[in-house]
């Protein structure tokens, strides 16, 4: 079974607030560029589903050399090839980053699954797998948190209200993976990443596509925090609580 | 009565019937050292420095047993018994080079003062000994010794060879009449009991013949079994102490990644020469498992159960991998306090054994208890452990004149402040403490600020040494282009590797840990503090005292604080870990935790304050303290800083 895993590095979520200045650029200190978090969950599944049909994974990331951190990961757990898409960093419009996923994919000689991340830890947009999927026509099966294969077909579990969702998928399919029991990705061996530092990072030329979306303007949310102590006896308390309740929604908050 | 003497092999016709079983004894004792040898030949080689300090730990560690003595009952006694046993064992070569070489040395004041009466005193000092062995084992019953059929055979097979010995001697004189019987003073004595028996000659005799068989025998038997028993210590021991590291092997061997056929150990052909033979020379004392945090607080851990199952994996599956002997949960268990190998006799060294079986599990086998696991990943990341960290490097230091150093610039002090100290917002309070004494006594203090890494320890101590090394190398090529005249640093963890695992990666830094600076400080009149009058304990970090040999420092910054210093049950070099070390400052520890019992300890002293020297320990000793309903926890610098400000201000 061949298998695509697209990764995306990206600037540190851990970074203390004010280092890093909307949209992406690092404003002060040391930040780091790490695998985004849904992306190691997708990395996981992927070494997962690689091992369990005997056969090996591609990994694919879109960037500039940063991104080399993802595919060093993904390599060192055992990807056969890793490639990455050249491109500028800054923001990128969903749809024009699953077109040039898409022609990457071709490039690359297709797959049977396609695996994503539930949505990149910069953004959070969570469209990408679904709009590469509508270009790809293929089905997609968001959220997943387990494949197995089962004969030529994968068995694929969500989890759902009160319960978890099973269904038997038969390739090609689009899948994002989502955090859950099973998908934390696995720590490397040591002698694999030295080996993957010295495995070669293929570069293709991002496809030429135009954005539809342009990013215009971006307003940091701005914090404010508002409490009242309501004192008293029990009840009191309790009246005091239902008035302010009733005040926040008519008001809607407001003084 | 003619010159002093006793006639060899009396009343034992046919005594020449010994050296059959003595030839047995030979065989049987070869074939048991062969046994052991065919698994220290498995090993890799140990490294080895000079010789000098290691022929002076053997002097003081086995001849003078200064480490057996720290426990005065059970030590003396050894002591006691151990040069009982080699006055006794000069005495039989002596008897050897009468009987079988025919040299006239058993005669005249040498017979009656060393060969008699010294002896009996010897015999008679180890009865007491074994009897106190037994008292306590079997009376006493500590958890620490073990009571399995073998711990109760040799003190008292010991006994009885001794017992016999004597009523021999006293058999001996009563038939013979000896005139200088009463040298031997132990056998005089019951001697003279067989009188008031009316014991006849002929039994006497009889009885003499067939005890003398016995005694023989048993003597040899035992003799047999030493190296089939923790008896082999009386080998082993003394070469465990040549082999052992006179630094005390706080410092980690550096793994050759490139090179190494395994990385860490998994096999017994992993382990050194040395790894192997401490198995050997283990003694089965316990003293490493009564000073043992993690078996303290219910780990599955016990230093002694650890090296008695790599011994007895080593001897019956020598082909396996040690995953087969020590489970993970032992293996992580370790807190690297170095308490288990202060406190061994016989200088076994269990915390390189443990760090080089972790380092298997997590470089070759990816396995990392979690906690662990993401902080060795932040380290990776973002070159520090701390998870979730709200700061910059430098976010402690705002406010303060000081400044990052700049390319080019030359560097007076400088102060490594550590990962905890810029990301831990209860050390960031120490490291302004700290930074605000240094500034105090006019120090130009620079800092790192974004070119400050993990120096990489926990990362070595949880076994990731790729990662550490990595760390060291940018960290070593960072301070060398800076060249500071000194660093001061507030983490012995931090000062552990900078002064000393460092050098191994090519550093030769004048590294201080604060404790040691602030005390030279205040010795010359660079600080000047207001009278205080609180009354402190203080707390050893593992990294400043067992590790870096930093004790009396910290104590006199306290003192010169103003402080009215009480001592905890454990301190100094016997001080009880916070519960931080080996990398579970970052992992999660059920009931009950080391700094539970720590605190307890500390709490017990009635002191108001609980002064330490390290940010891990602080935070550690923090959440103790605080649960046992004890007082403030402080760092050294935070409670000097309080007493010298005012006088900053005075002065204007």
């Amino acid at each position: 079974m061949r298998i695509l895993c697209f990764l995306k590095a990206i600037l540190d979520p851990e970074a203390p607030p004010g280092a890093i200045r909307f949209p992406g650029t690092v404003e002060s200190g040391d930040v780091a560029t790490v695998l985004g978090p849904f992306e190691g969950n997708a990395l996981e599944l992927s070494v997962q589903l690689a091992e369990g049909s005997s056969g090996s994974f591609t990994a694919v990331a879109m960037g500039d050399a940063s991104q080399d951190v993802a595919l060093r990961k993904a390599l060192a757990l055992g990807a056969e090839r890793a490639v990455r898409v050249d491109l500028a960093p800054g923001f990128q419009d969903p749809l024009a980053v699953a077109r040039r996923l898409q022609a990457a994919a071709q490039a690359v000689g297709g797959a049977d699954v396609y695996v994503f991340g539930r949505q990149a830890g910069d953004w959070d947009m969570g469209v990408t797998a679904g709009l590469f999927a509508g270009l790809m026509d293929l089905p997609f099966v968001p959220l997943v948190q387990q494949a197995e294969l089962e004969g030529g077909s994968l068995r694929l579990r969500r989890e759902i209200a009160g319960g978890y969702e099973e269904s038997l998928r038969t390739p090609p399919l689009v899948w994002s993976v989502t955090n859950g029991p099973g998908t934390l990705m696995r720590l490397p061996k040591v002698k694999d990443v030295m080996l993957a530092n010295r495995k070669p990072i293929d570069v293709l030329q991002a496809a030429d596509v135009e954005p539809t979306l342009v990013l215009a303007e971006i307003e940091q949310a701005q914090v404010t925090r508002q409490g009242r102590m309501i004192t008293g006896e029990a009840a009191a308390q309790a009246a005091g609580l239902a008035a302010e309740l009733r005040r926040f929604l008519v008001t809607g908050g407001g003084n | 009565m003619g010159i002093p003497h006793r006639v060899v092999y009396w009343n034992v016709p046919g005594h020449a019937w010994m050296y059959l079983p003595l030839a047995i004894l030979f065989v049987v004792f070869l074939y048991g050292v062969w046994r052991r040898w065919r698994v220290w030949a498995m090993g890799r080689r140990t490294p080895l420095g000079p010789l000098g300090p290691r022929v002076r730990r053997l002097l003081s560690h086995a001849g003078l047993q200064s480490r057996v003595v720290r426990r005065p009952l059970q030590g003396y006694a050894h002591a006691a018994l151990a040069v009982a046993f080699g006055l006794l064992f000069i005495g039989t070569c002596v008897v050897a080079l009468k009987a079988d070489f025919g040299l006239p040395v058993m005669q005249g004041a040498f017979y009656l003062w060393f060969e008699s009466a010294t002896l009996d005193a010897a015999g008679l000092a180890g009865i007491i000994a074994l009897a106190i062995f037994l008292v306590r084992r079997y009376a006493m019953r500590p958890s620490a010794l073990g009571r399995e059929l073998a711990d109760f055979l040799v003190p008292f097979t010991l006994l009885i060879i001794l017992i016999t010995g004597f009523l021999l001697q006293s058999l001996r004189i009563y038939a013979t009449h000896d005139p200088w019987g009463a040298y031997s003073f132990v056998g005089y004595g019951l001697s003279a009991l067989y009188g008031d028996w009316h014991l006849s000659i002929p039994a006497a005799l009889v009885i003499h013949r067939s005890l003398w068989w016995f005694h023989l025998l048993l003597a040899f038997s035992f003799l047999g079994a030493i190296p089939y028993s923790k008896l082999f210590h009386l080998f082993m021991a003394p070469v465990a102490i040549l082999l052992s590291d006179p630094d005390g092997a706080t410092s980690l061997e550096k793994l050759d990644l490139e090179h190494a056929e395994r990385l860490g150990a998994n096999l017994l052909s992993d382990l050194t020469v040395k790894d192997l033979i401490d198995l050997d020379a283990c003694t089965e004392c316990g003293r490493c498992e009564e000073v043992c945090p993690a078996f303290a607080s219910g780990k599955p851990l016990s230093p002694k159960r650890l090296i008695l199952d790599l011994r007895e994996h080593a001897h019956l599956r020598p082909q396996e991998p040690l995953t087969a002997a020590i489970k993970d949960e032992t293996l992580f268990a370790c807190t690297t306090c170095r308490a288990c190998m202060e406190a061994c006799p016989v200088d076994i060294e269990h915390v390189p054994k443990i760090v080089g079986m972790r380092r298997f599990r997590v470089m070759e086998e990816g396995e990392l208890p979690s906690g662990l696991a993401e902080a060795v990943q932040g380290i990776e990341e973002r070159g520090h452990p701390f998870r979730g960290a709200q700061s910059s490097r430098t976010s402690w230091m705002e406010g303060l004149p000081i400044r990052e150093w700049q390319p080019g610039e030359a560097c007076e002090t400088l102060l490594w402040v550590g990962c905890a100290g810029a990301f831990d917002p209860r050390a960031q309070k120490v490291a302004r403490a700290l930074a605000q004494l240094l500034l105090a006594m006019g120090e130009d203090v620079k800092v790192l600020g974004r070119r400050e890494s993990c120096t990489g320890d926990p990362a070595r101590r949880a076994g990731q040494e790729y990662l550490y090394q990595m760390q060291a190398e940018e960290n070593v090529k960072t301070l060398t282009e800076v060249a500071p005249k000194r660093i001061v640093t507030m983490c012995p963890h931090c000062l552990h590797q900078l002064r000393d695992e460092y050098r191994a990666f090519g550093a030769d830094f004048l590294v201080v840990h604060h404790s040691e600076y602030l005390q030279t400080a205040l010795v010359t009149g660079r600080l000047k503090t207001a009278a205080g009058g609180r009354r402190i304990t203080y707390h050893d970090p593992c990294y400043l005292g067992r590790y870096e040999g930093v004790f009396a420092a910290p104590r006199e910054v306290l003192k010169a604080a103003g402080g009215d210093l009480v001592e905890m049950a454990h301190h100094g070099r016997d001080s009880f870990c916070c519960g931080a070390g080996g990398g579970w400052a970052f992992r999660e520890e059920g009931a009950p935790r080391v700094n539970r019992l720590r605190a307890k300890e500390a709490v017990e002293t009635g002191a108001e304050v609980v002064a330490t020297g390290c940010p891990f320990c602080l935070s550690m000793l923090t959440d103790g303290v605080k649960a046992e309903g004890g007082g403030e926890v402080e760092d050294i610098a935070e409670i000097l800083w309080a007493q010298v400000a005012p006088e900053v201000t005075a002065q204007g």
